[in-house]
C-alpha cells in the first residue's frame, strides 16, 4: 500500500499497483526506494484526489499510454466509454480539476479522457455557444476580428 | 471564482482542439483570443490539416509536397522563393483546404415536402421542371374532365419563400389532346415552352407577378394577362431537347429526325439549323444563354461568340447567336455534359471511361458452371482550362512542367479530375457557376469553382501574358493551386456530404437554390437543402390533391 496526501491534508491508503497509474507518483516511489513512506501531492485537494484515486483504481489493469508522436496520431475520435463518462459526470470546476490534476500527476489517459469530455462539450457549437458555455470573454483585437471575418469567408466560400 | 477553463495549461487546451474535426475546431478558434492564438500556430494547424482535412492518402501526400518543398516556385508574374512562404504555408493551406472543403457549411434539410400523390404517381401528372436558380418548380398535369382535348393545369411552386408554397396555378385548354413530354423555363421565367408527343411545341409568356403573396393565385385560363401564347408548331419528329431564351426571344429544339437542331425566333418564327456532324447530340442553352451546347457522349460543343465583348453589345439573342452560328464560333469539349463556367475558356463534364468487367456473383442467382460478370462503368468529373492562345512547345515544355498533357485533348491546358465515380450521378452547377455539385449513392460532393479558384489556375498557365503584381496571400495560394493542378492523377480536394436519402431514393431532378442550399426532386418527395452552419429544424409538409402545400 501506498499514503498518499492531498494539500488539504488528507491522507489516502492505496494499493501500489493503483496509485502507480501516475507516472508522477510511481517515479517518486522509485526515487525514495521505499513504497510505505507518505507521498504528498501538493497540487490536488482531496475531494478532486479521491476522484482521480476512483479513476485509477477502475483502470488498474489498463495498459500505461505511451508518449506518441504528434505527427503519427490520427486519433479522430473523441469517443469515451461508457463507465468514463459517467465519471466525467461532474460539474466543470470538478471536470478542470480532474484535468489539472491528470496533467501533474502525469495520467495520460485520465487526461486524455478529460481533454476528450471538454472537446464534446465544444462540438457542435458555434463560438458564442462556446462562451457562454465556459464562461469566456470574447477579447478579440480588431485585427483579430478581421482575421475571423476572413476565414468564415474561406470556409463558407464566399 | 473557482477553476475555470482559463486555468487548463496551453499544452492542454491544444490538446482538447487536437481531437476537434475541422467545423468545431474553426469555431473552436474564434473563441477568444488565447484560442485563436493557440489554433493558429505553425506545427498545431499543420497537425489539423494532416489529421482532418486531409482525406485521402493522396491528400496527405500532397501537403508533404507542400510543406518540405524548398524550391523557388514560381507563382504568377513573380518569381516567390520558397523561403518567404515559410512558416506561413500551414496557415494559407488551411484557408485554401476551408474553402474546397466547404469547413463552415453544413447541407441540412430545410423543407421536405411530401408529393407522393400529386407527382410522379399522380395519373394526370405529366413532366416538370426547375427554374435555373431552383427557386421555382413547375409541374404539369392532364385535366381530364374536359375531353376529347383535355385542358391542362401548370402549378408554380415558390421553394424560396418562407414556407414553400402554390404561388400560381394555371387552367388553360390546348388544341392538343397528346401527352406533354417536357416542360422549361426560360432563366428569367418570363417564357414556358412545352413539348407534346409527338413533336408539337407550344411557348407561353408568363407574367407571374410576385411570387412571395400570402394567397395562391386562383386558377386562371390561359388568355388571362397571366399567360399568352406566343409560339406553336408541329414537328416533324419526336422532340429531345427543348430551351427557351430569357425575353421569349428563341426556341432551342432537337428533334429525332436527321439534322433535327434547331433554333428559332419566337417573334419571326425563322429557323435556323445548327451544323453537326453527330446524330446523337442533344441542345441546350448554357451560360446565362450565353452559349449553345450540343452534347454528346464524351463530346460537348460549345457554341459561343469569341468575342468577350459580343454578349453585351447584342442587339438582341438571336442576332447574337446568327452572328455564332454563321462564323461557326464553336469550341469542341471532349466531356460529356460539358458546362462553359462563369470564366470564359474553363468547362467542367464527365470523361466516360473505358468499362472494367469485373467478375461477380449476382444474388438470386446459382453461379454454378457458369460465370457472372459485373460491367463497372468508370467516369470521371473534369475540370479544363482551353485558353484561345497558341502555345509554344517549348515555352510549355519549360515552363509548366509536372502538367501531364494528354494527346487527346487538343487544346486543353489544364485538365483536372475533380472526382471519380463509377455508376449512376447527377452533376449540377450553380446559376452563378461558382459551384459545381456531383450527386451519387448516399453522398454529394460540392466543389467551389469561384473566381480565386479559376484566376489560379490562368494566372499560373498564363503568366507570361499577365505583368499584374500579386498579393502574397494570392502568390501562397496560386502556389498551393500549382501543387495541385500537377497531380492530374488525384482528384481535386472537394467538400464530400452524406445525405441519407440519397442512400434509399433515385434522385429525379437536383439544381442548386440560388447558391445558398440544393433542391431534389425525388419520386415521393421534393426535398430542399439549406447550406449553412447550423442546423435549423427540419420542417415537413405535404402536397395535397389541390396542388396546396400544407405544413404537417
Amino acid at each position: 500500500m501506498v499514503k498518499l496526501t492531498s494539500s488539504d491534508g488528507e491522507s489516502f491508503d492505496v494499493e501500489k499497483e493503483v496509485a502507480e497509474r501516475s507516472v508522477l507518483i510511481k517515479n517518486m516511489i522509485e526515487d525514495v526506494g521505499d513504497a510505505s513512506t507518505e507521498i504528498p501531492i501538493p497540487n490536488v485537494t482531496a475531494n478532486v484526489l479521491k476522484k482521480v484515486l476512483e479513476w485509477c483504481e477502475h483502470h488498474k489493469g489498463d495498459p500505461i499510454l505511451a508518449n506518441e508522436d504528434d505527427t503519427d496520431a490520427r486519433k479522430k475520435s473523441t469517443d469515451i466509454d461508457e463507465w468514463d463518462q459517467k465519471f466525467m459526470q461532474v460539474d466543470q470546476e470538478m471536470l478542470f480539476e480532474i484535468i489539472l490534476a491528470a496533467n501533474y500527476l502525469d495520467i495520460k489517459a485520465l487526461l486524455e479522457v478529460g481533454c476528450k469530455t471538454v472537446a464534446n462539450m465544444i462540438k457542435g457549437k458555434t463560438p458564442e455557444e462556446i462562451r457562454r458555455t465556459f464562461n469566456i470573454q470574447n477579447d478579440f483585437t480588431p485585427e483579430e476580428e478581421a482575421q475571423i471575418r476572413r476565414e468564415n469567408e474561406w470556409a463558407e466560400d464566399r | 471564482m473557482g477553476i475555470t477553463i482559463d486555468h487548463l495549461p496551453d499544452e492542454t487546451l491544444v490538446a482538447v482542439f487536437s481531437v476537434l474535426e475541422p467545423h468545431s475546431f474553426l469555431n473552436a478558434s474564434h473563441v477568444c483570443s488565447r484560442w485563436l492564438r493557440l489554433n493558429r500556430v505553425d506545427s498545431i494547424l499543420a497537425r489539423h490539416i494532416r489529421n482532418y482535412l486531409c482525406e485521402t492518402d493522396e491528400e496527405w501526400n500532397y501537403v508533404d509536397i507542400i510543406s518540405k518543398d524548398n524550391e523557388s516556385v514560381s507563382t504568377g508574374s513573380v518569381a516567390c522563393p520558397k523561403s518567404d512562404l515559410q512558416g506561413k504555408w500551414p496557415y494559407y493551406l488551411y484557408l485554401y483546404m476551408l474553402r474546397r472543403k466547404f469547413v463552415g457549411l453544413g447541407i441540412h434539410p430545410r423543407y421536405k415536402i411530401m408529393c407522393r400523390d400529386m407527382t410522379r404517381a399522380h395519373p394526370h401528372f405529366e413532366c416538370s421542371t426547375f427554374s435555373a436558380d431552383g427557386t421555382l418548380y413547375v409541374a404539369v398535369y392532364r385535366d381530364e374532365r374536359t375531353l376529347p382535348n383535355p385542358s391542362r393545369i401548370i402549378r408554380v411552386y415558390n421553394l424560396a419563400a418562407r414556407f414553400p408554397k402554390l404561388s400560381h396555378s394555371f387552367l388553360f385548354t390546348t388544341d392538343t389532346d397528346r401527352a406533354a413530354t417536357d416542360v422549361v423555363l426560360s432563366r428569367d421565367v418570363h417564357s414556358l415552352a412545352l413539348a407534346f408527343n409527338i413533336g408539337y411545341v407550344v411557348v407561353y409568356k408568363l407574367r407571374l407577378g410576385p411570387l412571395d403573396s400570402e394567397t395562391s393565385t386562383p386558377l386562371e385560363y390561359m388568355a388571362s394577362p397571366i399567360c399568352e401564347q406566343v409560339y406553336s408548331k408541329q414537328f416533324p419528329s419526336s422532340i429531345h431537347s427543348l430551351a427557351v431564351s430569357s425575353g421569349t426571344e428563341m426556341l432551342v429544339l432537337g428533334c429525332r429526325r436527321l439534322g433535327g437542331l434547331t433554333i428559332i425566333n419566337l417573334s419571326s418564327g425563322v429557323e435556323l439549323d445548327v451544323p453537326h456532324y453527330r446524330l446523337d447530340l442533344e441542345i441546350g442553352l448554357q451560360a446565362r444563354d450565353e452559349a449553345l451546347c450540343l452534347r454528346g457522349w464524351n463530346e460537348t460543343i460549345v457554341m459561343r461568340s469569341f468575342d468577350e465583348e459580343a454578349w453585351e453589345e447584342k442587339e438582341n439573342i438571336w442576332s447574337y447567336f446568327e452572328e455564332v452560328l454563321s462564323n461557326m464560333e464553336s469550341t469542341c469539349v471532349q466531356l460529356q455534359d460539358a458546362i462553359s463556367l462563369a470564366r470564359r475558356n474553363f468547362f467542367v463534364g464527365m470523361n466516360n471511361l473505358a468499362a472494367d468487367i469485373l467478375p461477380g456473383v449476382a444474388h438470386g442467382i446459382d453461379n454454378v458452371g457458369g460465370s457472372h460478370y459485373v460491367i463497372n462503368e468508370r467516369r470521371q468529373v473534369r475540370l479544363y482550362y482551353m485558353p484561345d492562345y497558341e502555345e509554344d512547345e517549348d515555352d510549355v515544355s519549360s515552363n509548366h512542367d509536372g502538367l501531364i498533357h494528354d494527346p487527346d485533348e487538343e487544346g486543353v491546358r489544364v485538365s483536372k479530375i475533380l472526382a471519380e465515380c463509377s455508376g449512376a450521378y447527377r452533376m449540377a452547377l450553380s446559376d452563378d457557376a461558382s459551384r459545381l455539385l456531383v450527386a451519387q449513392v448516399g453522398n454529394l460532393r460540392l466543389f467551389s469553382l469561384g473566381s480565386d479558384f479559376l484566376d489560379g489556375i490562368a494566372s499560373y498557365c498564363d503568366k507570361r501574358e499577365q505583368g499584374e503584381d500579386l498579393s502574397a496571400m494570392t502568390q501562397c495560394m496560386n502556389l498551393i493551386i500549382e501543387k495541385e493542378l500537377k497531380d492530374r492523377r488525384a482528384p481535386m480536394m472537394s467538400g464530400q456530404f452524406i445525405l441519407a436519402d440519397l442512400l434509399y431514393k433515385p434522385v429525379i431532378k437536383i439544381c442548386f437554390m440560388k447558391s445558398s442550399g440544393i433542391v431534389v426532386e425525388y419520386a415521393d418527395e421534393i426535398v430542399v437543402y439549406e447550406f449553412s452552419r447550423s442546423r435549423m429544424p427540419c420542417i415537413h409538409m405535404r402536397m395535397d390533391l389541390i396542388g396546396e402545400i400544407d405544413e404537417i
